[in-house]
């Protein structure tokens, strides 16, 4: 559905309802869904839309996805937690993931910065280098 | 045998890599030419983007919830959900003098097949302007080998000169015979062993042409002996708007490098309506708002940055084509593509070119106290 500028205000003004001391609100995200599509009022559908949107957006931002080769040890898992907590404050969802690809290192990605620790990612910058 | 060793080691010493935090983000949408990038929370105005499989993009349009990356390159090898990621650097072009005699692309690559460009140096395409006071005053000629020019408008060495005109008036023959007359000069001065003599080389940017109107203008060239001190940087009309745009801004990097090391470059814009016809393009597609014509708002100043003085001792002719002026009563005698801000033209305020399509109109009436015919008026009446 496109969306045109008067959506995308609207929907950016319900988004604002959403968040409460800089953390999305899962509870109120539900009830603005529920009450837009209850409404139904005209051009609900592309609010809606965008709306979505704008709370993918910042689930990705509040989403901290860790890959390593190898499962990690539970002391590197905490301190991995409390340093990204650290950075991106106590809202940040992380999820530990496992992808033999990176040969050893973490690779940590938040939004849009990503930390490549990973020999993967070494070797390719050496390739490139050269 | 050990030097060679050394210079392995020292090369993989320099190559270590730190893991640093980057930026990345996906591309949402691409369509003619820009994509449109979700994420990239720390990109830069006219900051390089990787995009992958060894295009690069430059970010033009720092939104809310997205970027818009202006592609430079290949842009059908790309897709929806690709990951890309912000360099952190600004778009550079090689200069030096290895580029004398040699056809590049707004790039730097080269286009000519005589091999890799050989440059130690990048410049950043876009660079603010040296200011009033480090500039010199004009006081070399540059001789365009015309004797009607160089007789009665003689043009100078730091100055720009806007040539316009209806098509195939001559607008790029001037600039082709001042680059051989020059290249002339350059050679008569080697020969001689003078070492006064400052040679002047030639920067030739061709933005929007057909590509057999550029090699014809190499031909000449190279007939008359002139590429040795001229570099061509060619964008034709097959190249994407992005590429075209940027060319202008990569032919001035190239003679701010002879002007940073005390030499005089001469760069000719050839020409600027097509330039300004890219910039729309981009614009347009970037959804900034538009003006006259679709142009957007600051097609002035893009085309004003393009041939600023940001070269001191370098010049720049620009060849700009007008509209036959029938087509419209209201419009004023120069159209709006045709008037760069005349603040820093030459400061002896002698008249550039004047448009000469008053053809349809009658014709005009000079004040009998008129000192030169360079002074015809700006504004024809309609009869």
């Amino acid at each position: 559905m496109k969306t045109n500028k008067q959506a995308a205000r609207e929907a950016k003004q319900l988004f604002r309802l959403c968040v409460s001391n800089g953390l999305l609100d899962e509870g109120r995200v539900r009830q603005v869904a529920e009450g837009v599509i209850r409404l139904q009022y005209r051009g609900y559908l592309a609010v809606l839309s965008h709306f979505r949107r704008l709370v993918k957006l910042d689930r990705e931002r509040h989403t901290a996805e860790v890959e390593s080769a190898t499962p990690l040890p539970a002391d590197l898992r905490a301190s991995v937690q409390t340093g990204l907590e650290k950075l991106y404050g106590p809202g940040v969802d992380i999820q530990f993931a496992i992808r033999p690809s990176l040969i050893g290192g973490i690779r940590v990605k938040v939004g849009s910065d990503v930390y490549d620790g990973s020999v993967e990612s070494e070797l390719a910058a050496l390739e490139r280098s050269f | 045998m050990a030097d060679l060793l050394q210079e392995i080691e020292a090369q993989i010493a320099a190559a270590k890599t730190t893991a640093g935090k980057q930026n990345v983000g996906t591309i949402r949408e691409i369509a003619d030419g820009v994509a449109k990038v979700e994420g990239l929370a720390d990109a830069m105005l006219n900051e390089m983007i990787d995009l992958g499989h060894g295009i690069t993009g430059l970010a033009l349009d720092l939104g809310e919830t997205e970027v818009g990356v202006i592609i430079l390159g290949d842009y059908t090898k790309l897709e929806e959900g690709d990951e890309v990621r912000a360099t952190g650097k600004l778009l550079q072009v090689p200069v030096g003098k290895g580029l004398l005699g040699r056809v590049v692309n707004t790039l730097g690559e080269p286009l000519d097949g005589k091999g890799p460009v050989r440059s130690d140096v990048a410049y950043p395409v876009e660079k603010i302007a040296p200011g009033i006071i480090r500039r010199r005053p004009v006081s070399q000629p540059v001789q365009t080998g015309i004797m009607a020019i160089d007789a009665m408008i003689p043009i100078g060495r730091g100055q720009r000169q806007l040539i316009i005109g209806d098509r195939s008036t001559g607008k790029t023959t001037i600039g082709i015979d001042t680059i051989i007359s020059q290249a002339r000069l350059n050679k008569a001065a080697e020969a001689a062993g003078d070492k006064e003599y400052r040679p002047l080389y030639c920067i030739y940017v061709a933005i929007g042409q057909k590509q057999s109107t550029i090699a014809r203008i190499i031909a000449t060239l190279e007939q008359a002996g002139a590429m040795p001190y001229t570099i061509i940087v060619a964008s034709p009309a097959s190249d994407s708007a992005t590429s075209q745009y940027l060319a202008p801004f990569a032919g001035t990097a190239m003679g701010e490098w002879f002007m940073d090391n005390g030499m005089d470059a001469l760069i000719i814009f050839d020409d600027l309506s097509k330039h300004a016809v890219a910039y729309r393009q981009v614009s347009l597609v970037l959804k900034r708002p538009s003006g006259r014509e679709a142009y957007p708002g600051d097609v002035f100043t893009s085309t004003a940055d393009c041939s600023n003085g940001r070269h001191a001792s370098e010049k720049s002719m620009a060849t700009v084509r007008s509209q036959l002026c029938r087509s419209s009563k209201l419009r004023p005698a120069t159209s709006p593509l045709t008037s760069p801000p005349t603040s820093s033209r030459s400061r002896t305020g002698r008249f550039s070119w004047k448009p000469t399509y008053f053809t349809k109109a009658p014709a005009p009436r000079f004040p009998s106290a008129s000192p030169s015919p360079a002074l015809a008026p700006r504004h024809s009446s309609r009869p």
